[in-house]
């Protein structure tokens, strides 16, 4: 019985934490070039890209979900291309719930990037292009470490915000054991099935989980700017 | 080793139409840039960095044309007023980054740079708790270890104390002076740039209305109470009585000083002096003052006498330098009972004695 409870909560927690964290891995892969473009562009289509990262923010995620999957349906363009890339069509597929998490959480991991590299970048680049230091290592030990806060509150947002992803998840992922059945999924099963014990031990790591790494981040971006305010 | 630097600059920039030609004797001494705000000093200088694009060839290095550089390759280092400096970073790191990363190696070693600048206790702090004139102190040095011949500063002592901006701009007169760095300086206090700089450029609405030796600009400052300047070499220190002695020659036959008070710091790399006097704090006789307090004593020619309202300007020369003097309709009255107060008499000045301090207040 304890058996078989410890490997139903295992497994939608060991492929919600593989979720989160290719998510974010992603998302910084796309978020930090685009941000420091972004920061540095002042054309009059500005507003137009920022509305657009900022779209997921009020989208009900089922919106967003539904697209995705007519966009990549198996006879578009964009579903074949998908198909010849990861081998699977997206829905249903881990791949699939990736791309969903990377979109859904895009806002979180690219507001702090970019309101940071607002207030950095041309400072950063004016002083140390003078001072003789050239651009690939301005970015990689001045500009960088300089926005070390906003990095890790776009990690920490990002991972907890997938964490708490349900909709956009069940509507391209659905729910299937192993493969797309994350942790608020899992919840959702239980409760749905009356498995009480199992509901509650789900909504626990999911708060327990949540809050111990938005009080990680807090401390840590406490700490930094006590540094540098004093 | 730069020499000159050629400005033609033809552009428009937001602020309006710059347009400035004009060659900088750069190995002459340092350059001065004076104007009050908003008149495009601040403009010329991140224009001579690199860091604003104008026409490609504004910028003539030593006489060859040069493409226009990048500001990370180029021989110039632009200082701002109120300096960026890495916050996340503390004062050394601030530095050793500099010094690791700059494309050029550095000019001087750190440790002389630090005592240059008296930022040894400051070392240790993060950026964040520094005031704004040892902000100043700690930008100073780093553009002193970057390794850039060119050091363009914008009002860069703004902030600091008399004393401590003195000792900063005898420095920078001392570099410019025996090193191969080249300094040009923006700042709106024309005292400030007449102490150490060779030429100073005045600019108004980006363009260039007087150049020329400081003197000809603190005469036009001021024609209540012009100021003049005597340039002071060879400092020897009198332990005795805590007191330098200067030379107003170099000529050996000429063997005139002029005394000034000791700073502690100053005179361990001050070379040479440029001592601005008020021209009412001089005042002359015909015969040598002996048995009184007074120090600064020399001998001078009476070259020119102008009446300027409610008083008299006398210019004097001494070692082939000028020395302006204020005294009221009364005091001429007096020197001119005898009829000898004209042009070519030789006379006495007294001078207070020279304080190394007094120069900015």
């Amino acid at each position: 019985m304890i058996d078989s409870l410890f490997f139903t909560l295992w497994q939608p927690l060991w492929l919600t934490v593989q979720l989160a964290t290719l998510s974010v891995a992603v998302l910084l892969l796309i978020a930090l070039p685009l941000c420091y473009w972004l920061s540095q562009y002042n054309g009059r289509v500005k507003p137009v890209i920022e509305a657009a990262i900022a779209l997921p923010l009020v989208l009900p995620p089922t919106v967003i979900g539904f697209y995705l999957l007519i966009a990549f349906a198996p006879d578009t363009v964009l579903g074949q291309s998908w198909i010849a890339l990861s081998g699977q069509p997206l829905a249903f597929s881990f791949a699939g719930i990736v791309l969903g998490s990377v979109i859904y959480s895009f806002p979180f991991v690219v507001q702090p990037i970019l309101l940071s590299f607002q207030q950095h970048i041309q400072p950063i680049n004016q002083t140390a292009a003078t001072l003789g230091i050239v651009w690939w290592r301005r970015i990689v030990f001045i500009l960088l470490p300089a926005i070390k806060p906003a990095l890790i509150s776009a990690v920490t947002l990002g991972f907890a915000h997938t964490l708490g992803e349900f909709g956009l998840i069940l509507m391209i992922g659905g729910n299937i054991p192993g493969h797309t059945q994350v942790l608020s999924i899992a919840l959702y099963q239980s409760v749905e099935t009356m498995q009480y014990a199992q509901a509650h031990w789900l909504a626990a790591i999911l708060l327990g989980f949540s809050f111990v790494i938005l009080v990680i981040m807090y401390t840590y971006n406490r700490a930094f700017y006590r540094m540098q305010q004093c | 080793m730069l020499d000159s630097l050629c400005l033609n600059i033809d552009t428009l920039l937001p602020q309006g139409h710059y347009k400035l030609q004009h060659t900088l004797e750069l190995n002459k001494g340092v350059i001065g840039v004076y104007g009050c705000s908003g008149q495009g000093k601040t403009t010329l200088l991140k224009i001579i960095a690199g860091l604003i694009d104008v026409n490609p060839d504004a910028l003539m290095w030593d006489r060859h044309t040069h493409s226009a550089q990048s500001p990370e390759v180029n021989q110039a280092v632009y200082q701002a007023q109120t300096p960026y400096l890495f916050a996340h970073l503390t004062v050394t790191q601030n530095l050793q980054l500099v010094l690791k990363h700059a494309m050029k190696p550095t000019l001087f070693a750190f440790n002389d740079v630090i005592k240059w600048c008296a930022i040894e206790d400051l070392l240790e702090q993060p950026v964040a708790t520094l005031s704004g004139g040892e902000r100043q102190r700690v930008a100073f040095a780093r553009s002193l270890l970057c390794g850039k011949h060119l050091i363009l500063l914008d009002e860069p002592f703004s902030a600091i104390d008399v004393n401590m901006r003195q000792q900063l701009l005898a420095l920078v007169l001392h570099l410019q002076q025996t090193t191969s760095v080249r300094f040009i300086m923006v700042s709106h206090a024309l005292s400030e740039l007449a102490f150490i700089c060779y030429e100073i450029i005045a600019l108004n609405a980006g363009k260039i209305t007087q150049s020329g030796a400081p003197h000809l600009h603190l005469q036009q400052d001021d024609k209540h109470c012009p100021v003049s300047y005597l340039s002071l070499q060879q400092p020897q220190y009198v332990p005795q009585y805590n007191l330098i002695k200067w030379q107003l020659s170099t000529d050996i036959d000429c063997d005139i000083n002029i005394y000034s008070d000791a700073l502690n710091h100053t005179d361990e790399y001050a070379t040479s002096y440029r001592w601005l006097i008020n021209s009412d704090v001089i005042t002359l006789s015909y015969e040598q003052q002996t048995q009184s307090s007074i120090l600064n004593q020399i001998p001078v020619t009476v070259t020119h006498i102008e009446t300027c309202g409610q008083h008299v300007i006398v210019e004097l020369s001494v070692a082939e330098q000028q020395l302006l003097v204020k005294i009221s309709h009364l005091a001429h009255a007096n020197l001119s009972s005898e009829d000898r107060f004209k042009p070519g008499i030789s006379m006495w000045a007294q001078l207070p004695l020279c304080s190394m301090s007094s120069n900015l207040l």
